[in-house]
């Protein structure tokens, strides 16, 4: 299981490798599995409401559901993407567009198109049932505002001249911020029109992106690396996250405590919004992908073994 | 007419009366010869003695598998890229307190690592566990690929700090449920072994081997952990100690039937006599074995006691023979010849019967049952001779004990003499009439109807977990539950095996369709885990796009793929990145569990999805895999071997009787135990494997003898004139008695198996125990009722002869 997600009625979603869906509505006790269309990895979900919702993934491709996860049907797959892209990058408005990436996009989008269907979203912002913007690999990008009938490409809207991988997507206060390769990290403040760059942390790839309780912008990555950023991402302070190994994914608790999941299986929580972390004291020898509070307040993971409650482990 | 009833010639007590050249011709070359003929078995003794002592235990791993199925076909043909995976022992090292995350045990492991690694024929560049340095982990760091052992032995120092380290660098080799179990209580040290040690040159020794890890078991027992091996090698050893108490069960087996025997004639000497000729024919047949090259195994070592219970029955019937003919007053020398004319042809049929039916396991292509269809039928042959013909010529000097002989005939002619006096024979007697004849049928058929219902449950293959050769409660089964219950790959593997085009082995199609047969078989209950380059390509995939987990997965993308080069392990593809095996770890290799893994990657290879010039799965290998093969095998030649078996005997009978309505009669009873012994495997727990297939065969195939000693006699009245029920009752005064002899000789010849240490002899003890027995009441009780239908009275006698009653 790669991504877990709660939604508004408190159903616990979780999706990963194989196009595996499953949900739970007892905080995690009892999973049963969706029906969906699809044998590739997924690697994000998340609801708009508590029927609709949308999970993305590898070869470019974005389901949709509208019975609370139960099941799925695709909405958009790799080769659409690539002729999405192709078609903005031949549109005649493209030399004067803004972007940065508009001198490249029809070398680039060419370069896709002969590589086949295979590049995986990532992960994706949900403004509404209607509104939602998937991203993912190479900076590919797709929007809809029609619940997903029709999706428009979006990569020229992130400013940015190279194809970096989008790893993670986060709201804070009506803003939205992108974390992605390479320790680049974007910002929009205007819908999700355009997304532009901020100030890196570091070179090092960027895997997660949070907004703490009291505003504070918080991104991890690779190798243990973490920053913290009080200024909307202007500036950037390290965080001491005692561990080399690199940090898969996090979550803001209700209590304001924030959880980061290690790929060796180890949990740090802060409760200082992200001022300093501690690691808690477990055993669990599987790398961990995703954290998700549930309604009852357990902790439950996702990673290489599957689904694991944290509150239930053993402690060491 | 009274006269062709004469059971008796004339008794001479005086061999100068005796004419030398009556009888057969075979008779008389062998009697009037008889220093010669004896000098001759005593020399062919002495040559096969000294043969036998050059005698080998041996186990041979490739002589149990059906060498010409498809699946072992296709495992041979990849053998060279699987042999990493070939002969391997597997040892799980348990902390008996907490985890093993501690430096008193981390010490302790080093070393029993240390001992291991010096043993002859380990594969040491390829033998790891947590100290050996080619237990890596690999991670990604900000500046890209970073990896190292799971102990660093320059910086490890057992302090706090170092053992937290070597935690996480175990959860990132990403190896946990392999490498230590799934709740960190133990760890494991893998030890292939090489078939020649590296150093010496010597082949691997079992029966040493075992040893040497079980003194290592108790050594470190004191030292705080537990040591839990599987494996190939320990299964052979523990089986080689196995077969020593074996002698022991031989030489219980022939005090049994010795005893049996003495109980019967009351003549030490006669006793010994036909022992030693039953012994005889052991020595002989083990003199056989390595002029045929073979060895003992543990399959043929069951062998001699099948041949010394067949002669023990044999011989039997001819020392009863010569005992009431010396009783009447005859020399010892005619009383052999008259026992010789008597029964040797009788004698000859059943013994060429027992070594035909034997010999129809030659149509199964697995070697060890065709080496025991062959030492048996040679067994069996070799009894013509000692039992046959040296035992009379030798009864014919040494004669047998007065007194006994006296008792032999007094009891006899006591029955002779009125017919009311056994109570036995007149119960036997009664199923020639009409009302027990009914009802021994009516409950024979409810007999064959239970056993039909219930053996249609029967089962290929073995019906247990573990070692199937050794008991449930063995050590090594125990130790295999343990590490089945603490680790995610079990020592039941399937291989399923992708052939790609050379250098074609990152092909995007098979990777993907092997990374989706892993996944469809993962979901399979009856499968642990499984491993291939299909699942490592996601992993690898993840590896290389900045270790994010949301790459996990086959993208498909040919170039990504194809820098994948440069980490592959032989593993995972071989040298030429043409070849991929896909592990498949089975919870246990129960032949329901085979079956349905077989059937769903059969199913998997035929959707023409899953088939592509530029790969091609196929089936099968790994330890399983083998039983899933042996196991198809086995039930193809099942009902083949069956007919044959019975074609045979059948073919016999008629040859015998001459009579169709006679043969069924003799065969009837057998299917019904055959049906029944089927029921008894249900019952039992007992799977058709490669072990008891031959008990099926050699069941009817030396159940037959009773119907042919019973109904050659009862037949040779009938054709007299004899009433059924006056034949029967003169068989069995005749016959009877060894009849009941030969039934109890030839189970207590087995029985003894039962106590086998080794689990497979213990149910073929079982098995053939219970067909003897049941034979032989079929032989007494069915026989007589179903003549009573099938040979009614007048049958064979012309219309105004009149019935001897």
């Amino acid at each position: 299981m790669v991504a877990i997600t709660r939604t508004p009625a408190n159903r616990l979603v979780a999706a990963g490798e194989h196009g595996v869906v499953i949900y739970s509505d007892d905080d995690g006790l009892n999973w049963k599995q969706a029906r969906v269309p699809v044998n590739l990895t997924l690697t994000c979900i998340r609801f708009a409401t508590d029927k609709i919702g949308w999970a993305v993934g590898h070869a470019g491709v974005i389901l949709k559901t509208e019975d609370a996860g139960e099941s799925w049907v695709m909405q958009l797959n790799g080769n659409q993407v690539n002729k999405m892209m192709m078609g903005a990058a031949q549109a005649p408005n493209v030399q004067n567009s803004p972007s940065p990436a508009a001198p490249l996009a029809l070398v680039r989008a060419q370069h896709f198109a002969d590589g086949g269907p295979d590049i995986p979203f990532l992960t994706m912002i949900v403004f509404s049932p209607q509104k939602m913007l998937a991203l993912g690999a190479y900076r590919i990008a797709a929007m809809t505002n029609d619940g997903g009938k029709t999706w428009q490409d979006w990569s020229l809207n992130i400013y940015y001249r190279l194809s970096r991988n989008i790893y993670d997507a986060t709201e804070i206060d009506g803003d939205y911020y992108l974390a992605a390769e390479m320790g680049l990290v974007f910002c929009s403040t205007d819908g999700g029109n355009s997304f532009l760059q901020l100030s890196s942390p570091s070179g090092t790839s960027l895997f997660g992106i949070l907004g703490a309780k009291d505003g504070t912008l918080i991104v991890f990555g690779v190798a243990g690396s973490a920053y913290s950023s009080k200024d909307q991402g202007k500036t950037w302070t390290p965080i001491n996250i005692s561990t080399q190994d690199d940090l898969t994914g996090g979550r803001v608790l209700s209590s304001g405590s924030i959880v980061v999941t290690s790929e060796s299986g180890q949990i740090f929580e802060s409760k200082d919004n992200g001022a300093s972390f501690t690691a808690l004291p477990n055993i669990q020898s599987q790398p961990f992908f995703d954290v998700q509070e549930a309604s009852n307040g357990a902790l439950i993971a996702v990673g290489a073994a599957g689904i694991t409650d944290i509150s239930k482990l053993k402690w060491a | 007419m009274a006269t062709k009833l004469d059971d008796h010639a004339a008794v001479i007590s005086d061999i100068v009366d005796f004419d030398r050249g009556s009888g057969s011709l075979v008779e008389r070359i062998l009697f009037n010869n008889r220093p010669i003929i004896l000098l001759l078995c005593a020399l062919v003794t002495v040559f096969l003695g000294f043969e036998a002592t050059r005698v080998k235990l041996n186990a041979s791993f490739e002589n149990m598998i059906p060498m010409h199925q498809p699946f072992i076909v296709n495992f041979y043909k990849h053998y060279k890229d699987l042999q990493s995976q070939g002969n391997a022992l597997e040892i799980a090292v348990q902390a008996d307190r907490g985890t093993i995350i501690n430096a008193h045990y981390l010490q302790v492991l080093k070393e029993l690592n240390d001992k291991i690694y010096l043993l002859p024929n380990v594969d040491r560049a390829f033998m790891t566990s947590l100290w050996t340095p080619n237990t890596r982990w690999v991670s990604v760091v900000s500046d890209g690929l970073s990896s190292g052992p799971v102990i660093n032995s320059g910086t490890y120092n057992g302090s706090p700090a170092q053992l937290a380290i070597v935690a996480q660098n175990i959860a990132k080799t990403g190896r946990v449920g392999e490498l230590v179990s799934d709740d960190f209580t133990s760890s494991m040290i893998y030890v292939p072994l090489l078939q020649f040690d590296g150093l010496t040159g010597k082949p691997i020794n079992y029966g040493q081997l075992a040893s040497e890890f079980d003194n290592l078991r108790q050594k470190f027992a004191k030292k705080g952990v537990t040591l839990h091996i599987i494996g190939f090698g320990m299964v052979v050893g523990d089986m080689i100690k196995g077969i020593g108490k074996i002698l022991m069960f031989f030489v219980v087996s022939g005090l049994i039937a010795m005893a049996m025997l003495f109980w019967f004639t009351r003549c030490v000497r006669s006793t010994l006599l036909v022992v030693a000729a039953s012994f005889t024919a052991v020595i002989w047949q083990m003199g056989f074995l390595p002029l045929l090259g073979y060895d003992l195994t543990p399959y043929s070592v069951l062998v001699p006691f099948l041949v010394f219970a067949i002669g023990m029955s044999h011989g039997a019937q001819k020392m009863n023979g010569v005992m009431q003919d010396i009783g009447r007053g005859a020399h010892p020398l005619v009383a052999a010849r008259y026992t010789f004319r008597r029964l040797f042809l009788a004698g000859f049929a059943a013994l060429v019967c027992d070594a035909a039916s034997f010999a129809v396991l030659l149509t199964i292509h697995i070697q060890a049952i065709q080496r025991l269809a062959i030492l048996a039928s040679i067994g069996v042959a070799i009894l013509i001779f000692t039992n046959l013909i040296m035992l009379p010529m030798i009864l014919s000097y040494t004669g047998v004990s007065k007194k006994a002989a006296a008792r032999s005939l007094r009891n006899e002619s006591a029955e002779e003499s009125g017919r009311v006096d056994h109570p036995l024979w007149n119960f036997l007697d009664k199923f020639t009439q009409k009302k027990y004849a009914i009802g021994a049928i009516g409950i024979a058929i409810i007999f064959a109807g239970i056993g039909v219902y219930v053996g249609r449950h029967v089962q290929v293959g073995d019906l247990g977990a573990g070692a199937p050769e050794l008991r449930q409660n063995s050590q090594y089964n125990k130790d295999n539950a343990y590490i089945i219950h603490h680790y995610s790959t079990s020592s039941d593997v399937m291989v399923a095996m992708v052939d790609t085009p050379p250098g074609g082995c990152l092909n995007f199609d098979a990777l993907y369709t092997m990374n989706n047969l892993q996944w469809q078989i993962d979901q399979m209950p009856q499968v642990q885990s499984t491993f291939s380059l299909g699942s490592e390509a996601s992993k690898l995939t993840m590896l290389m796009t900045e270790n994010s987990p949301k790459w996990y997965g086959i993208v498909q993308n040919q170039a990504l793929l194809n820098d994948f080069q440069e980490h592959l392990t032989s593993r995972m593809t071989n040298f030429t990145c043409s070849f991929m095996p896909v592990y498949i770890y089975l919870t246990d290799h129960k032949a329901k569990t085979l079956n349905t893994v077989v059937n769903k990657l059969q199913a998997f290879i035929k959707k023409p999805d899953h088939q592509s010039p530029a790969f091609k799965i196929s089936l099968l290998g790994g330890n399983a895999g083998i039983d899933a093969a042996t196991n198809i095998v086995i039930k193809q030649a099942n009902e083949f071997m069956l007919a044959l078996v019975y074609a045979t005997v059948i073919i016999f009978c008629f040859i015998v009787f001459k009579s169709w309505r006679a043969v069924v009669c003799a065969v009837l009873p057998l299917m019904l135990t055959s049906v029944i012994a089927e029921a008894l495997m249900v019952w039992l727990n007992i799977g058709i494997k490669v072990a008891t297939l031959p008990v099926i065969a050699l069941g009817v195939g030396i159940g037959v003898d009773y119907a042919l000693y019973v109904l050659g006699i009862v037949m040779k009245q009938l054709r007299a004139g004899a009433s059924l029920s006056y034949a029967y009752h003169r068989t069995l005064l005749f016959t009877g008695k060894v009849v009941l002899l030969t039934g109890f000789t030839l189970a207590a010849g087995v029985i003894t198996w039962v106590f086998a240490p080794i689990k497979f002899q213990a149910d073929m003890g079982m098995l053939l125990s219970f067909m003897f027995l049941w034979n032989m009441l079929g032989a007494m009780i069915l026989v007589p009722s179903l003549a009573y239908f099938l040979l009614p009275e007048r049958l064979f006698v012309a219309k105004d002869d009149k019935v001897i009653v």
